[in-house]
């Protein structure tokens, strides 16, 4: 629980009086939303939205800039007066608010879906699902406890082709599912196979303090992460770039890569149980370059991460077993293997509209639990990659064998008076 | 016995240092070493590195963070935070923890000595790091009581969490929670409790619950049992799954899916059963999916509904079901569809046909596409799918077989085409010259980029045919490999003719993919474009993150601002770290300083040739010598063997500039007195040679072709090139028959062509060995008046800069 939560009325009371388990309807039927983190994603043409099916009322954000542009651009959009909140708390608790769009930075993710799921509300969370191991089984747990829909923000497992690869993941569903390939695999995601790491969301060693510009609420900013002096590229749009706040291309884009792979591979309920990486030492602040980082799964499945120096490194499969292997958009060495995959059944249907699975209760297709292993395994890699060591991973426990350094990177203590 | 043991302990200190210190370096040195190897480029450094820093701690530590200052401008504390982290990693990791009370030690005096907060806080916490790892605290369980009070008047989410309390309180119980939440019309809070129950339970215990109760549920509780089912793949309960089918409404919808997870023989049957009624869409989708062998059925199903041929929706949906799942058996259904008298059915027929063939196919499909109407574009497709698996000259032979038999050879150019083979292309591109508009369409479908040329015609020669044929030639010029500039030439005149927003986007977004200067600017052109801006600013920044040519800054930079500002107007998610990657290349982009004469050579009348901005004075090959960033960049990407010339011509003169080389074996040269388009080495007065001779391609080099040389005349004295990359300046002086090269200060060339051949230019019988010349060649430019000086391009990697000359007229 956050410092000072507020006690305000859960919004059922709102509904018919005297009942308080008879839920509260908007009009219309209309579900709605509210916004925490205006800054980037969140002010995106794709989530600054508003429809029939579901109302944006309400925007939250810790940079007064950020949230006067929210403010001017709801009033052009929609004609409305969003209501505005400094204190994500606030958004939260509000009684209009059915569903929290968390857009915030990483380190917050965690704290602010727990917080969510205990106001009852259902949770729209932007990619990486939390900044820490353990910070993601407390929202799994939270999600359960308290009967929430629970959607993270990454899709390429159900829908569009995924950056460079140039094939959607269904018909490499199906190909691995058919066993054709045999057992086990290794997937390689590489600059050789369409993926970039976007290393430029690094950190820098040796930053000057600067003053904390009157418009941003620095302490508020940092919530859980320990206070250090203050530097324009530790926050908005290159915070990404240290360890207290995310890990750098690894955190933005990991998942995006990752989750797929977890979900064709059929592990959505497994962990890796080894990774290994190859990289220069970190800093202790400033997030650094890596050459490669490989999971290893219990029945030797392997994901293969190529970093710095892999963009030009000819052709590669993605993914690569026993009996064949497949390149960039679908070519493989199984000959007519379009014709077979023809003939397999689809892969199981599921859940992809959000509203939908809020309406329904049932889980969306990227939801808590499934969310929660693959932004382990990119967890996996930075804490692989801060200690500058191979790391072995129980999967049923969710620690790191024999390495309290690394276990405490799972369980990484919060600023207080912040804790999840 | 106290001082016994201290002694004892610092003998075995000494032993250890001595023992982990080879090289019996004190601390300070040791200190000095590990940070000037800081940050560790791999595990093995790491270990050794921070491995000796650990052996001399707690002594090296406290040394390391007393170099820690406050943080400020100029401040550079990162190599000291990366060795102290580094020795909290080394000795935590589970091989090295013998070294791990020292470095605590260590830090706390450190932190004790450290007035700097910032630092202080550093030293502190990661002292943190060194303690033990302790499993934080579960979160207390609900007490029963207060989730039983929670349970009656809580807030949904309060009873989730309250009926979660009181299943794991005690779980043989816990199906009474289950069955009275079943009854509750809160759909939340029912969700919530059967997924929690299941985590806790089981399916095993719930099934049995979920049976009996199921008839007396609601239907919307029900439907959330269906879904459980089917989630939960409970084969036990598909008879009862199978009949809720018949209950109509949400109910069935939900007990499709179900059935489609579950699978088995009674479910295939029930839900091909569903394919023509109301529920047909969901249970198609539920078929593609499921799981099993149903092409008999499946195919069976089909015979059946046609010879009844009244349940038309059925027939749509079985159909496609075997068309999605290529089911081969359906193959006869499909044909008599097709000769149906039934418009609908034949049109269905025929539209799904390619689904079903093979290579035993190929005669019959052939003559329904030689005999097709309005459906030829169907039928195509079919022979297409039909030929398919084979090799692709087999594809061709079989294509050109029918073709030569066939009423309507045109109808067939489609498939053709699907063989992508040279023979194709050609066949095509003659039938395209005779006026055929199928052949030229056939052109735009072929998968050979031997096409490409033949569609750039079509679409230059006839403003119609730019919307056809430009988006093939635009992805045909996206598949060439190696030859970067063409492939940007090429989209450069896709770009030209490009008249339509798409064509254009299409055009740039290709463009983005070739790395190379000339496209930048290309595609900068576009920033201004209001259809195409967006794309370009996106090509704008790939190529100026991709490019490993130098790009001149004030483009670089001009360009980038722009392409910067069209994303932040954009808005989107992924445009925030566009703008974020734009300013990231952009610190890293250095502007260029102009060359200038000295003041002495100012007074002497020098003139400046080329500055470094442009080549305005110059002419000839201005597509492979580009001004880079106060230099001339000679690039492979352009075509490396032109020439480039003064505009002026020159007799005598002092011609000064400096050439630095980027790769090994760079060769070029300077003409002297040179007609253009001719072998300035020959045809001039002479060549004056640039080359990396060190390189070891050129072991077995004659001494009049090192650098300097006048080729073929008057042999240089070898010089030792600076290394690569850096810059050499060198001097040209020709004055009527005598010339003097000059290269970094010293002078490697002094003599008088004209007796250095004995005034033989050229043989004097006329023979081609010419005995005067040292390489026996004729040389019949030598005693040319006057003529341009140029730079003679036999290959990339050459930069020139400051460039200036003295004229010294032409009297001598």
């Amino acid at each position: 629980m956050g410092i000072g939560a507020l006690t305000i009325l859960p919004r059922e009371v709102f509904g018919k009086m005297g009942d308080p388990s008879s839920k509260f309807v908007a009009p219309s039927d209309q579900m709605t939303r509210g916004i925490i983190g205006v800054g980037g994603i969140g002010m995106s043409n794709l989530h600054f939205v508003s429809d029939e099916r579901c109302r944006l009322v309400a925007v939250c954000d810790v940079d007064q800039k950020h949230l006067d542009n929210a403010l001017q651009r709801g009033q052009e959009r929609f004609g409305t007066k969003l209501q505005s909140y400094h204190d994500w708390r606030d958004l939260v608790h509000d009684p209009n608010v059915d569903i929290v769009h968390i857009a915030t930075p990483s380190h917050w993710h965690g704290l602010m879906a727990v917080e969510s799921a205990k106001a009852g509300k259902d949770i729209f969370c932007e990619k990486p699902m939390t900044r820490t191991i353990g910070e993601g089984k407390k929202v799994v747990e939270a999600v359960n406890k308290y009967g929430s829909i629970f959607r993270l923000d990454t899709w390429f497992r159900f829908k569009d082709t995924f950056y460079g690869l140039g094939t959607t993941v269904e018909p490499l569903k199906k190909l691995v599912d058919s066993g054709l390939l045999g057992w086990p695999l290794t997937v390689r995601i590489s600059g050789a196979t369409g993926f970039a790491w976007k290393f430029f969301w690094t950190g820098k060693e040796n930053l000057e303090p600067q003053p904390v510009p009157k418009e941003l609420d620095y302490d508020m900013w940092l919530g859980p992460a320990p206070v250090k002096p203050y530097h324009p590229h530790r926050v908005h749009q290159s915070f990404r770039g240290y360890w207290d706040y995310e890990s750098g291309g690894l955190g933005d884009m990991g998942q995006h890569y990752i989750d797929p792979v977890q979900y064709f591979l059929g592990k959505d309920d497994t962990f890796p149980v080894k990774v290994e990486v190859d990289a220069p030492q970190q800093h202790p602040d400033a997030v650094g370059i890596w050459r490669s980082i490989t999971y290893t799964y219990a029945d030797g499945c392997k994901i293969i991460l190529e970093g710095e120096g892999f963009e030009s490194s000819g052709k590669v499969p993605y993914i690569e077993g026993p009996n064949g292997k497949v390149y960039k958009g679908f070519e493989c060495t199984i000959p007519n293997v379009q014709d077979i995959i023809n003939e397999l059944p689809d892969p199981e249907p599921r859940h992809t509209d959000f509203l939908d699975c809020v309406k329904t209760r049932q889980k969306f297709a990227l939801a808590e639990e499934n969310g929660h292993h693959s932004c382990t395994i990119v967890n996996m890699g930075s804490c692989a990659l801060r200690l500058g060591r191979t790391l072995n991973f129980d999967p049923e426990k969710q620690l790191f064998i024999g390495d309290d350094a690394a276990n405490l990177l799972i369980n990484q203590p919060m600023r207080a008076p912040w804790s999840i | 016995m106290k001082k016994l043991y201290s002694i004892l302990i610092l003998l075995c200190l000494a032993f250890s240092l001595h023992a982990q210190d080879a090289r019996q370096r004190t601390v300070q040195t040791i200190v000095a070493d590990v940070l000037a190897a800081m940050p560790a480029q791999n595990s093995a450094d790491f270990e050794a590195q921070i491995g000796d820093l650990a052996a001399a701690a707690p002594q090296s530590v406290v040394e390391v963070a007393a170099l820690l200052k406050p943080a400020g401008a100029g401040v550079k504390n990162a190599i000291y935070e990366y060795a102290l982290m580094g020795l909290v990693d080394y000795v935590n990791n589970p091989a090295h923890t013998a070294k791990k009370a020292d470095v605590l030690k260590g830090l706390q005096q450190a932190a004790a000595a450290c007035s700097d907060p910032t630092n202080k806080e550093l030293l502190t916490s990661i002292q943190r790091l060194l303690g033990d790892y302790v499993a934080p605290e579960p979160e207390p369980a609900l007490s029963l009581k207060d989730a039983k009070a929670l349970l009656k008047s809580g807030a949904t989410h309060e009873k989730c969490l309250a009926a979660d309390a009181i299943m794991k309180a005690d779980p043989a119980k816990a199906w009474k929670t289950v069955a009275s939440a079943l009854k509750s019309d809160n759909k939340i809070f029912r969700n919530s409790v059967i997924s929690n129950a299941t985590k806790i339970v089981g399916t095993s215990t719930l099934v049995p619950l979920f049976t009996s109760k199921f008839k007396k549920l609601t239907p919307d509780a029900k439907v959330d049992v269906l879904n459980w089912f089917g989630n939960n793949k409970i084969s036990s309960v598909a008879n009862l799954v199978n009949s809720a089918i018949g209950d109509g409404g949400e109910i069935a919808k939900a007990a499709i899916a179900a059935a489609g997870k579950i699978g088995g023989n009674n479910a295939a049957d029930a839900l091909i059963g569903q394919l023509g009624g109301e529920n047909g869409a969901d249970a198609l989708v539920a078929l593609k999916s499921f799981k099993g062998d149903i092409k008999g059925k499946v195919a069976q199903a089909l015979a059946a509904k046609l010879a009844e041929g009244t349940d038309k929706a059925a027939i749509a949906n079985l159909v496609s079901l075997a068309a999605a799942r290529k089911m081969k058996d359906a193959a006869p259904s499909v044909y008599s569809m097709i000769g149906s008298s039934d418009k609908e059915l034949s049109g269905l027929g025929t539209s799904l046909l390619s689904n079903f063939v093979g290579t035993g196919d190929i005669a019959k499909v052939g003559s329904l596409l030689d005999g097709a109407k309005g459906d030829a574009g169907k039928y195509s497709e079919a022979l297409k799918a039909a030929i398919h698996t084979l090799a692709p000259k087999d594809q061709y032979s079989q294509v050109s077989n029918l073709m030569k038999a066939a009423k309507n050879p045109e109808a067939f150019y489609p498939v053709l085409a699907s063989t992508g083979t040279d023979e194709a292309v050609a066949d095509l591109e003659k039938a395209c010259s005779n006026g055929s508009a199928a052949a030229l369409e056939g052109l735009t479908a072929i998968d050979n980029f031997k096409a490409a040329p033949i569609l750039l015609k079509a679409a230059k020669a006839n403003p119609a045919n730019i919307a056809k044929v430009l988006p093939r030639f635009i992805s045909l010029v996206n598949t060439y490999e190696g030859n970067l500039d063409k492939k940007r030439a090429d989209l450069g005149e896709a770009l030209a003719l490009a008249n339509t927003k798409d064509l254009k986007v299409n055009a740039l977004s290709a463009l983005a993919n070739v790395p190379t200067m000339k496209a930048f600017l290309l595609a900068g052109k576009y920033l201004d474009d209001k259809d195409a801006a967006y794309t370009a600013a996106g090509a704008v920044k790939n190529i100026a993150s991709k490019s490993k040519e130098e790009i001149n800054y004030n483009d670089f930079k001009a360009n980038l601002e722009k392409a910067a500002q069209i994303f932040k107007a954009a808005g989107g998610a992924d445009d925030g770290y566009a703008v974020d990657e734009i300013n990231q290349i952009l610190s890293k982009a250095e502007p260029f300083k102009v060359s200038q004469l000295t003041a002495e050579e100012k007074k002497q009348g020098f003139e400046m040739l080329f500055d470094g901005t442009n080549l305005d004075k110059w002419q000839g090959d201005l597509e492979g010598y580009i001004p880079v960033n106060g230099a001339i960049y000679v690039s492979a990407n352009y075509g490396s063997t032109g020439n480039l010339y003064t505009k002026k011509e020159y007799r005598n003169f002092v011609y000064r500039f400096e050439f630095c080389f980027l790769r090994e074996g760079v060769n070029n040269g300077v003409g002297v007195r040179t007609p253009m388009g001719v072998d300035a080495a020959y045809d001039g007065m002479c060549e004056v040679q640039i080359l990396d001779h060190d390189a070891p391609m050129y072991a077995n080099l004659r001494e009049y072709q090192v650098h300097g040389s006048v080729y073929g005349v008057i042999p240089a004295k070898r010089i030792v090139h600076k290394p690569l990359g850096e810059w050499s300046t060198e001097e040209i002086r020709v004055e009527g028959d005598r010339i003097k090269v000059t290269v970094n200060g010293q002078v490697i060339v002094d003599g008088n062509i004209r007796t250095a051949c004995k005034g033989h230019n050229v043989a004097p019988k006329g023979e081609n060995e010419n005995p005067y010349t040292v390489d026996h060649r004729n040389h019949p430019g030598m005693f040319n008046r006057k003529g341009f000086i140029s730079f003679c391009g036999h290959g990339e990697g050459l930069k020139i800069r400051n460039v200036r000359i003295l004229d010294l007229g032409d009297k001598k």
